[in-house]
């Protein structure tokens, strides 16, 4: 008895003990400070892929002779050897991105998690909090993220934008949208990209927004975070064109969501008030977008209610919609969600009831109106839905009338080979006619139906087939010569840029009376391994990676196919059959209208650039040029907040005899010219500013460089750059140009203005245009070599509201064969006579974080930097130097529009001072100060 | 009653033994282990009810109001209710043989007070233990098969944890027992004694945050009052401490708190101040129960 008492109480006293002891240790991570050094040069794995981080071999200052003036010295808020979350908040981060920006400090773009992040995925594996969550979405602000303020536009409105006058092309149908709904990046993940840039050319840029009605940036996963905020470059750029952009609220049962996993989506107030609801709200007036596309697959295949309600998402919703249409604010009115759910369709079955009562019950959550009526909702509706389909419910449904944008079918371009340029679209937006055609039915105009892209890899899949693919390609990335890197990635740039024209305008390069296939055929072409086959069979390719490897393919069956079905030339046009484009069947718009006012002065400017380049260039007023591109060295850089607005006929050229040129002849006298010998290409190699000018050329080599096209002299070549809608002739136009010919082979080169009835041409009307004409123009040389060609529009007479300036281009009349011409700058109304706008005034420079880096003895910065500017409207942009040490030059590494920039890698000379300079470029390309300012490391 | 009867009829065979020695600890704890081991109720009140009840907590908490997580602590909690059911069951046990004098006949045997109350311990402990394994591992085996994550939380606890918690729920029945023996000892008549027996049973499993999780308790003020004159919040409050790892940091806390942990009333941050106070009310139940023992009801 006395033994089992003393060993009750012994175990006892050892309980108390252990607990005790036990219980004076405290949890601890060193997570964070173990993390390796990140490396930039790997494009895999976020990284820029380059290695032009403090890698420069120049000997001359890249900044010019500018003068400098000195601001305050800084002294960082926080120097350490990673971004201590306990002390600032980025808000959600996806574990990977925490990898990145805690050795870093990157400000990151921004998917937020509905919960927020496991304190797990930040290395605290604490058994205590692994049930806790950290960076709810309902917690967030944007004053406590510090990454928010990197990822606010500078263009917040969007710009007016207008059907071109003349929308009667082929079958071009005012009554077609198309909504973009597209990976922002080539990565597909939010950690990739961030609000400051990249030193690499290659990436995925958006060439056509002309033919975006709007653009849902696609994105999201239950790890990375539902809530996919809008690229920050891609927002200002579809501003800037006049387009919506949104983000994507990602819910899917089938990718991993799980009940828990919505905790804080669904969470009310007393009152029954959705807290996701406001935040929703507040984000996108704060980041400057559109509102949302839902992506409900919450349920997964499961019944409803497995993992979401989809009555308590449709509450959600119309509170979204009722709280947008009460709202005071100008930005919060303009919000919308756009609704998409798996297997979504407005059809009714053989009983009169909607076969998906969840599409139909979210057509109804639409904000009600003082008179009782509901406002529509935009779905989109499961991929091959055809418009038939929706035809009762638009009958039912008055308040869809008149709404061709409300209701969206879905294509995924990226499902099978070459449905970029050469699926039909018509499928999908006109009803089948009695003869099994795809065509109008005026007794039904309602039926027309807007289509949206899956378009989440699509053009991008080509150059990654060869990058993936190619050791040639591979070796030379791989270099370690900056030079080669650049000119890999270059040659991958123009495969994107080229593959993605083809989805706007066919394989021909073309929009005209095109006829693609239908899916169905299209499957055949079945395998995503087959993509190599397009890069062998494009002319446009002029050179081939691993030739002779790839030399066998050329016998398979698949190539064989490909190339029958898309690739046999069609005599008739010069074109490839079965060629079929996104903008052969949408009106394109443009920002060039004077709709506002007959006396409007349009101040329009545009040096087309991408957003990226391998170098980055400027002129000033008096015709200076200066570059990054010194020594021949490259400065390879992305980041689209510079881009600008791009062609809207994009490669339209039509060839024709000289002398017909000027008469009406002319548009019955020419063709199209064939891409194998003279198609438009983004130029990195020829640039009057920023990174790239559009070039007329015959292809692109192996380092990404146009090559000459072939003319044939004594034609005139039309080449329909801008579509506009001008109603009044008081404006000045001006192109600069720029030719690799001998003088005297020069070609001449003249301004050509398209005039046509507003709205003109019926659809499936075959016709070029209407009255293109050359007018009078005059030509500058400027010290830099490009030439400026300047004409005034009230030369064109007759023009009225009724008939209106449609297009303008330019015409080339060549003298040899073999040469390439590049434009560098389209302005209208653009005074450049004279200096008419003040250079900005920058103070207070201010750092809130330094990472300091330890990498093979030498000690590596990372900076987030800011500065005050007295007037942001001055700058036009900036462009952001450092002082490199070793060499006492100044060396270009970033660019931006933002007042604030974050650099990486660099290192501090003997005082332990970073030295960093700014360089502000008015509106009208003068860059007169440099402000520098030292920072203590 | 039935129960006594049944008592009375092993007692016998019991004590026809001769040669059995009963001043004698495992003599006493052989004969309590007959006496409930062959008894059907003990196997429906101490262990298909609580096993029932905590099943039914487990539905209910994941189901209807969690929909997130059911954490460690709040499965512990769940599986521990097996803990008042023996104890109220062997308190009734214990009354129904004061009054009948079976004490009194022992005595004269030499069985102490503190060997009848360890026997009736280590039989509370067994039938706690058996409530508790079957629950937690019928739950891990179903969570497992239908492969319900919400529900496998339970593998967050390291080793050194459930050292920890089997050994504070050991004391916590050991506690019980005492609480409930001293009622049974300490009230004469049996409706009473039966009354303050089942009425404080049902408080100490409603307000101790034993089958309503703290969420709910934290709904209302006058809950939050009552639950701190319910002993067993105490020591459901040590197993919450030690299983949250509230005692390493006290983030922990959050995993009492699943739904909403902000602005919530978090009852202790410290293990020891229940631990303490679940110690001094066991060792005045003790003393109590010591000094009120009496082998007959004739006081």
């Amino acid at each position: 008895m006395k033994k089992i008492q003393a060993i009750l109480l012994s175990l006892a006293s050892l309980t108390v003990v252990s607990t005790l002891f036990i219980s004076c240790f405290r949890f601890k991570s060193d997570y964070l400070a173990s993390l390796p050094n990140f490396d930039w040069t790997q494009l895999n794995n976020g990284g820029d892929g380059t290695s032009y981080a403090y890698s420069y071999d120049g000997s001359q200052n890249t900044v010019g002779d500018v003068n400098s003036v000195e601001l305050n010295e800084v002294n960082p808020d926080n120097i350490s050897k990673f971004l201590d979350y306990s002390k600032v908040n980025t808000g959600y981060q996806y574990y990977k991105s925490i990898q990145k920006q805690a050795v870093t400090g990157v400000p990151l773009s921004k998917n937020y998690s509905f919960n927020g992040n496991k304190y797990s995925d930040y290395g605290i594996d604490y058994n205590s909090r692994t049930f806790m969550y950290k960076n709810s979405i309902l917690d967030w602000t944007p004053n406590d993220d510090i990454d928010a303020k990197y990822l606010q536009p500078t263009v917040e409105e969007i710009s007016k934008a207008v059907k071109v006058a003349n929308y009667g092309e082929y079958h071009q149908d005012k009554n077609i949208n198309f909504n973009l709904l597209s990976d922002p990046t080539i990565q597909h993940r939010s950690y990739v990209s961030n609000g400051v840039g990249a030193y690499n050319v290659y990436e995925k840029s958006i060439l056509n927004w002309q033919s975006i009605d709007s653009y849902v940036n696609w994105g999201g996963s239950w790890f990375e975070g539902m809530v996919e905020i809008p690229n920050v470059g891609l927002t200002e750029q579809a501003h800037k064109n006049g387009k919506p952009i949104y983000g994507t609220i990602f819910m899917s049962g089938y990718n991993g969501l799980t009940r828990d996993m919505l905790r804080d989506f669904i969470k009310r107030d007393s009152s029954g008030n959705y807290l996701i609801v406001d935040k929703l709200i507040e984000m996108a007036d704060y980041y400057g977008f559109e509102g949302y596309f839902i992506n409900n697959e919450s349920n997964g295949g499961k019944p409803n209610g497995s993992v979401l309600d989809y009555n308590v998402l449709f509450e959600i919703c119309r509170q979204f919609n009722e709280k947008v249409a009460a709202s005071k604010n100008k930005h919060t009115q303009k919000l919308e969600l756009v609704y998409y759910n798996s297997y979504a369709t407005l059809a009714k079955n053989s009983t009169g009831e909607y076969k998906n009562n969840e599409t139909y019950q979210a057509s109804k959550t639409g904000a009600v109106n003082s008179d009782g009526t509901r406002n529509p909702v935009k779905i989109t509706l499961d991929f091959g839905s055809t418009t038939e389909s929706n035809d009762l419910f638009l009958r039912e449904h008055a308040n869809y009338n008149g709404k061709s944008n409300y209701i969206s079918t879905i294509v995924d371009v990226d499902y099978r080979n070459q449905m970029p340029g050469s699926f039909d679209y018509r499928t999908l937006t006109y009803p089948l006619s009695k003869d099994q055609e795809h065509e109008i039915d005026e007794t039904r105009p309602y039926l027309y139906s807007s289509f949206t892209d899956f378009a989440g890899g699509e053009y991008t899949k080509y150059a990654q087939a060869i990058h993936e693919s190619s050791k040639e390609l591979q070796s030379r990335i791989k270099s370690s010569d900056l030079s080669e890197q650049v000119k890999s990635y270059l040659y991958l740039q123009q495969i994107n840029n080229l593959f993605q024209n083809i989805m706007y305008s066919g394989t021909n390069g073309h929009i005209g009376d095109d006829k693609g296939l239908e899916a169905q055929t299209l499957y055949t072409l079945q395998n995503a391994k087959y993509n190599l086959d397009y890069i062998l069979l494009d002319p446009r390719i002029k050179d081939k990676y691993d030739a002779a490897k790839y030399a066998d393919k050329e016998t398979s069956e698949m190539y064989q196919k490909a190339k029958s079905l898309i690739y046999e030339p069609n005599a008739a046009k010069n074109g490839y059959k079965n060629s079929y484009g996104i903008s052969s069947l949408v009106v394109p718009t443009t920002v060039i209208q004077d709709e506002d006012g007959a006396n409007e002065k349009l101040n329009f400017s545009t040096n087309f650039s991408t957003g990226n380049g391998v170098n980055l260039y400027n002129v000033d007023i008096e015709g200076n040029q200066h570059s990054s591109n010194v020594d021949g060295n490259y400065y390879p850089w992305t980041n689209t907040r510079l881009a600008d607005i791009l062609p809207t006929y994009q490669w339209n050229i039509y060839e024709g005899n000289t002398s017909n040129y000027g008469t009406a002849d002319i548009n019955n006298t020419v063709q199209q010219v064939g891409v194998d010998k003279l198609s438009g290409y983004y130029d990195y190699n020829n640039v009057y500013k920023k990174g790239n000018s559009i070039s007329l050329g015959g292809g692109f080599d192996k380092d990404g460089a146009v090559v000459n096209g072939v003319w044939t002299p004594g034609k005139t070549y039309n080449w329909e750059i801008m579509g506009t809608n001008l109603a009044t002739n008081n404006h000045m136009v001006s192109f600069v140009y720029k030719t690799n010919t001998s003088e005297e082979n020069d070609p001449d080169v003249s301004l050509i203005v398209g005039k046509s009835p507003q709205g003109a041409g019926a659809l499936g009307e075959e016709k070029l245009d209407t009255n293109v004409s050359e007018i009078k123009t005059t030509k500058t040389v400027e010290k830099n070599g490009w030439t400026r060609i300047t004409a005034d529009l009230s030369e064109v007479s007759g023009v009225s509201t009724t008939n209106r300036i449609s297009k303008i281009g330019l015409a080339i009349k060549p003298k040899n064969a073999d040469f390439k011409i590049s434009v560098g700058e389209m302005t209208v109304d653009k005074v450049l006579e004279n200096k008419s706008t003040e250079s900005a005034l920058l103070t207070n420079a201010a750092s809130e974080y330094v990472i300091k880096r330890s990498e093979a003895d030498l000690q590596k910065y990372n900076i987030r930097f800011k500065w005050d500017v007295d007037d942001a409207d001055k700058v036009k942009y900036y462009e952001i130097y450092y002082y490199n040490p070793d060499k006492k030059i100044w060396v270009n590494v970033g660019e931006t529009t933002n007042n604030l920039y974050f650099l990486k890698e660099l290192i501090a000379n003997s005082s332990n001072k970073l030295r960093i300079g700014i360089l502000p470029y008015n509106q009208d390309d003068i860059a007169e100060k440099l402000f520098t300012f030292n920072v203590n490391v | 009653m039935q129960l006594t009867q049944r008592f009375k009829k092993v007692n016998q065979q019991v004590f026809n033994k001769e040669n059995l020695n009963f001043n004698n600890f495992s003599s006493f704890l052989v004969l309590i282990f007959k006496q409930n081991f062959r008894n059907i109720r003990t196997y429906i009140f101490c262990l298909f009810i609580p096993i029932v009840l905590f099943a039914f907590c487990v539905y209910i908490w994941n189901l209807f109001y969690a929909d997130y997580y059911l954490t460690p602590p709040l499965i512990i909690a769940f599986s521990m209710c097996g803990y008042i059911f023996s104890s109220i069951y062997i308190s009734i046990q214990v009354y129904e043989l004061k009054i009948q004098n079976f004490f009194s006949r022992i005595k004269v045997l030499g069985i102490s007070k503190i060997t009848i109350i360890l026997s009736y311990y280590i039989l509370s402990l067994i039938l706690s233990f058996l409530v508790f394994l079957i629950a937690i591992l019928g739950l891990f085996v179903f969570a497992k098969i239908r492969n319900a994550s919400s529900l496998l939380t339970i593998t967050n606890l390291k080793w050194f944890v459930w050292i920890e918690v089997i050994m504070a729920y050991g004391f916590i029945i050991f506690a019980s027992l005492l609480l409930f023996l001293t009622f049974s000892m300490v009230i004469k008549k049996r409706a009473y004694a039966y009354l303050l027996i089942f009425t404080y049973g049902i408080y100490a499993l409603v307000f101790s945050e034993i089958i309503l999780i703290p969420e709910i308790t934290n709904i209302s003020t006058v809950l939050v009052v009552l639950s701190f004159f319910s002993f067993f919040k105490y020591c459901t409050w040590v197993i919450f401490i030690l299983s949250s790892y509230m005692n390493f940091d006290y983030w922990g806390f959050t995993q009492l708190f699943v739904k909403n942990y902000n602005n919530v009333f978090v009852s202790f941050w410290s293990v020891w101040v229940p631990i303490s106070i679940m110690l001094l009310l066991s060792l005045t139940f003790l003393t109590l129960l010591l000094a009120k023992m009496r082998f007959s009801d004739k006081y």
